[in-house]
């Protein structure tokens, strides 16, 4: 029997089918469950990275019917340990992944490992004939990401990146509008990830600062443009259809001088065709505004993390309120004697309304862990997937040259795929 | 303790003045709707605005009447 969430889900997904033609991987959410009730359906999984990121996904695999996680794979012991408590001790273990990548059953393998490893790893399983789910951001350097993408092509394995806003219907939803003209043309994006903590984590022994606390040195990692940046960049790419032309920045560690390589604070300016500009910024010393992506055009304002839409003209107050704030203004008031009299041009209190006005939405994760899973079944690429992946990738690496070399970085022609 | 006794006739006073406060508010809304050209649905979904407008224009009315005893009350004690 299904129960009712499933059935609300499923309600969910099939409103979004009329965007099958322009977003391909909305076909292959919430349509497993036919399929996956055949044995010969099954979809056997290897998981490369059991540390924090990887767990979330194999979590999420667990709820995918017909899909199993058969073997682990972590350098790390404690990881390892954990992800084999999640399998309950079934999954087949090792701390080297050339050897899980010999596994004959596997269909699929998930990389979720730190970003410098990412590479060599994807590389290795296509050509082990593995489907391959990497974590995003893609690689590194702008060599190692079209490197994953020429194998991938070469292979005829599939390959997904984990930019999870992809498969948000919230964000599906928002670029419809958008190619609706619900906000007219997108004239300028104004993205943010502020968070206000020191982004380490514990340590069990000094020695494995570089292993555990990987994200804060330039060997290991691209630091807040990588981890965080990529997602909202691939968010700007998408809607502006479009890589950025030149990308300018400024980062500097101004807070947290503990040792760490990676800027702990960036302000960047992505230049899109038509002159349009994405402002994005990220900090560590301060959450006041949290995250979001702020889609502005001439008719309106889309804010995605909230999942909002907000028009330049907002429906008019009822009468009755109208009357009684302009008797109040006109009583409480001052008048302005001389000189000009000036409004400061504060941000309208103005509550918008919701893209999608329900509850629960389904998780974007488990949304695109399952489109992962059905591209296995059905033994098709996802179109368009890897480029969104690739240029949002490749865009953040842009950035950070910018901020490192103190100039305005040109995107050339050779990046492009 | 000394008994209070409301009279029929003061209940019917008090319920005429809080009828006249409400067609007050009702006519403000009405006329708000048509100065600001907002839709007539407005005298539903602001109804808890004109209730609420009604019960202020009943306090100002009750302090005006108060006053109006009081000043009433001294001008006889004073004469």
């Amino acid at each position: 029997m299904k129960n009712k969430s499933n059935i609300t889900r499923r309600e969910f997904i099939a409103g979004f089918s009329a965007f099958a033609a322009s977003l391909p991987w909305i076909s292959l959410i919430g349509t497993g469950e036919s399929s996956a009730q055949n044995p010969s359906d099954r979809v056997r999984l290897g998981i490369i990275g059991t540390g924090s990121r990887g767990r979330v996904l194999m979590l999420h695999l667990q709820q995918i019917p017909n899909c199993e996680i058969t073997a682990i794979c972590d350098n790390y012991p404690p990881n390892l340990y954990e992800g084999k408590r999640i399998t309950s001790g079934k999954a087949w273990q090792t701390g080297d992944y050339r050897r899980l990548l010999e596994l004959d059953h596997l269909d699929g393998v998930i990389i979720a490992t730190p970003l410098h490893l990412h590479a060599q790893m994807t590389v290795d399983a296509l050509q082990s004939g593995k489907h391959v789910f990497c974590e995003k951001s893609m690689a590194l350097t702008y060599e190692d990401c079209k490197k994953m993408v020429h194998v991938h092509r070469e292979s005829g394995k599939n390959l997904q990146i984990g930019f999870q806003r992809l498969f948000d219907l919230r964000y599906i939803d928002a670029v419809e509008r958008v190619k609706r003209g619900d906000i007219g043309p997108i004239t300028m994006i104004r993205a943010y990830w502020h968070r206000n903590n020191d982004w380490r984590r514990p340590l069990p022994r000094p020695e494995l600062e570089r292993k555990i606390n990987w994200r804060l040195y330039r060997e290991y990692s691209g630091g807040l443009m990588t981890e965080l940046g990529a997602h909202q960049i691939q968010v700007a790419n998408w809607l502006l259809e479009s890589h950025p032309l030149t990308v300018t920045g400024v980062g500097s560690i101004n807070y947290w001088n503990d040792g760490r390589e990676v800027f702990d604070n960036v302000s960047t300016i992505f230049s899109y065709p038509g002159d349009v500009q994405c402002i994005y910024d990220s900090v560590t010393s301060n959450r006041f505004y949290g995250l979001e992506e702020q889609i502005m055009g001439p008719k309106g304002t889309l804010e995605l993390e909230h999942g909002k839409i907000y028009s330049e003209n907002p429906p008019p107050a009822p009468g009755i309120l109208q009357l009684i704030n302009n008797i109040e203004n006109s009583v409480f008031d001052t008048i302005p004697i001389g000189g000009a009299s000036w409004v400061p041009e504060t941000a309208l209190e103005y509550e918008g309304n919701y893209l999608i006005n329900k509850r629960h939405i389904p998780d974007s994760t488990l949304l695109e862990m399952e489109a992962f899973v059905n591209s296995i079944r059905n033994q098709s690429q996802i179109e368009g997937i890897v480029e969104q992946a690739y240029y949002a990738s490749v865009a953040v690496l842009v950035a950070n040259e910018s901020m490192q070399e103190r100039k305005i970085v040109h995107w050339s022609e050779d990046l492009n795929i | 303790m000394k008994d209070l006794m409301i009279k029929g006739s003061q209940i019917e006073l008090e319920l005429k003045y809080i009828l006249g406060c409400l067609a007050a508010a009702i006519t403000l809304n009405i006329y708000a709707i048509i100065s600001y050209q907002t839709k007539w649905i407005e005298m539903l979904t602001q109804l808890h605005v004109t209730l609420a407008l009604a019960i202020v224009f009943y306090i100002l009315v009750l302090c005006i009447r108060l006053i109006a005893v009081g000043a009433k009350r001294l001008s006889k004690k004073g004469n």
